[in-house]
């Protein structure tokens, strides 16, 4: 009796062992493994014909042991179809929220009336388009310009009341400074104790978000939260519309105090404002 | 080098026939799995050492055409091989009949020892079948058995891979009713 080789019950043990390595490999590499193999052997498979064809070892098994719709056992053109079905729905909500967008700036503009005190100013509305991102700066940009009767210096409304000043126009499009902006200029007074003054912004300052009025006057009989309107004398907005309240107010020197006013329309949540194209005061 | 040829063309039209034939058209209880009938069956035929690299080599085809983690099969094919092994004095009788029976009763080794891999790596959709996975494949291998086995037989005469002797050689290389594994 001649015996060679490896005896079998090791040989057993090693492939057992060599199963074990294969077992604790990591899933995909089992995965990776299968797949080349099949694609490999898929003309042996296509030579059944219209069987091989229709053959997906994995995706039948898969069907049959799993216990819920999984998109691993859909086909490649179904996948398609889903994936279609995502695009369009991503591009159906987009243009959904695009819409409620626009329904609510159409009816912020509703929202800004021309001024009713004086029947003879007359204005056009204007959608804000750009805003600044920087306090020092604060510029608007608008969606109307020269073409729509906007001039060089008109004064800008929301809701009635002050809000800046157009500084730059184009033929379709105009920039304006809010009150807060150092380079604006407006005339005002304070409507109890009658005193007028020059407003200015302060966004170079520490203080941005207030203007400051400047009044010459030996006394002045101000008191804090003492609304400050335009006094109309430059021009750019009739007499009464409001401007801001009193913050405080300091005498700087004999003939001089500085008064703080707070504007009233901030910069935040506005979308559409009124320029003003004509007024008696030109 | 023809053995190992015809015993390699073996292991891949099993894989053919299992994706093309079975799969398609039997449904998942119960469903015969070739690759695992003709290992088993190699322990009546062919020499123990060529019977266990004939069984390792189908469980690598089934865990490549699927299985819930590669090697899992091989394993339980291993396992039930390993049972084999020890009865293979009994089995290798050179008859279709002891084949028939190292098929049942390996099958249901196999499954068994493929549930308790999946129990124990949690694959959720397998181990839900229970013994149900074990029983449905033991039942079908009792009913096509000895068909297979009986083909496997005939299969190995044809290539050549099995032939009968007058002498009686008990050196690992044949079995007691003259069949020898053929040199050739």
């Amino acid at each position: 009796m001649r015996r060679n080789g490896i005896n079998p019950f090791w040989l057993w043990t090693g492939l057992v062992s060599v199963a074990f390595i294969l077992l604790a490999l990591p899933p995909y590499v089992g995965a990776t493994l299968r797949s080349r193999t099949l694609s490999a052997m898929r003309p042996l498979f296509l030579m059944t014909k219209d069987l091989g064809q229709n053959f997906h070892p994995t995706r039948l098994v898969r069907q049959v042991f799993s216990s819920q719709d999984d998109e691993e056992t859909l086909s490649i053109s179904e996948r398609g179809e889903l994936e279609a079905l995502r695009q369009r729905n991503a591009k159906l909500i987009s243009s959904l929220l695009k819409t409620r967008d626009s329904n609510k700036r159409l009816g912020e503009q509703l929202k800004a009336p021309p001024p009713t005190l004086d029947p003879s100013v007359s204005g056009v509305a204007a959608q804000v388009i750009q805003q600044t991102s920087l306090w020092n700066d604060p510029v608007l940009g608008l969606d109307r310009g020269a073409i729509d009767g906007i001039k060089l210096h008109a004064g800008v409304l929301y809701c009635g009341a002050v809000m800046g000043r157009i500084i730059s126009v184009g033929p379709k499009a105009s920039h304006m400074a809010l009150l807060t902006h150092p380079r604006i200029r407006i005339s005002a007074r304070l409507i109890d104790c009658r005193a007028t003054g020059m407003l200015e912004g302060l966004a170079e300052t520490t203080q941005t978000g207030l203007c400051r009025m400047t009044i010459i006057a030996k006394t002045l009989n101000v008191k804090t939260g003492e609304q400050v309107v335009t006094s109309g004398f430059d021009g750019s907005f009739p007499s009464g519309c409001w401007l801001g309240q009193v913050v405080s107010a300091t005498q700087t020197h004999t003939m001089k105090w500085d008064v703080l006013v707070q504007p009233a329309c901030g910069q935040q949540g506005i979308e559409a404002v009124y320029v003003l194209t004509e007024s008696d005061n030109e | 080098m023809k053995k190992t040829f015809w015993l390699f063309l073996l292991i891949i039209l099993s894989a053919v026939v299992q994706g093309t034939l079975v799969n398609p058209y039997w449904p998942p209880e119960g469903r015969p799995e070739i690759g695992l009938y003709l290992g088993l069956a190699g322990f009546a035929f062919l020499p123990r050492r060529t019977a266990l690299w004939f069984l390792f080599f189908m469980g690598l085809q089934a865990d490549l055409l699927d299985s819930f983690r590669f090697g899992a099969w091989t394993l339980g094919y291993l396992t039930a091989g390993g049972l084999l092994l020890g009865l293979h004095r009994e089995i290798s009788q050179g008859s279709w009949p002891a084949a028939w029976g190292a098929m049942v009763i390996g099958t249901g080794l196999a499954h068994g020892a493929y549930l308790i891999l999946a129990i124990l790596f949690k694959a959720s959709p397998i181990a839900a079948h229970g013994m149900h996975a074990v029983w449905a494949p033991m039942l079908t291998a009792a009913v096509l058995g000895g068909f297979c086995a009986y083909l496997f037989k005939r299969l190995l005469f044809w290539t050549g891979t099995l032939a009968s002797s007058n002498k009686y050689e008990r050196d690992g290389t044949a079995n007691s009713t003259g069949l020898h594994f053929s040199r050739a």
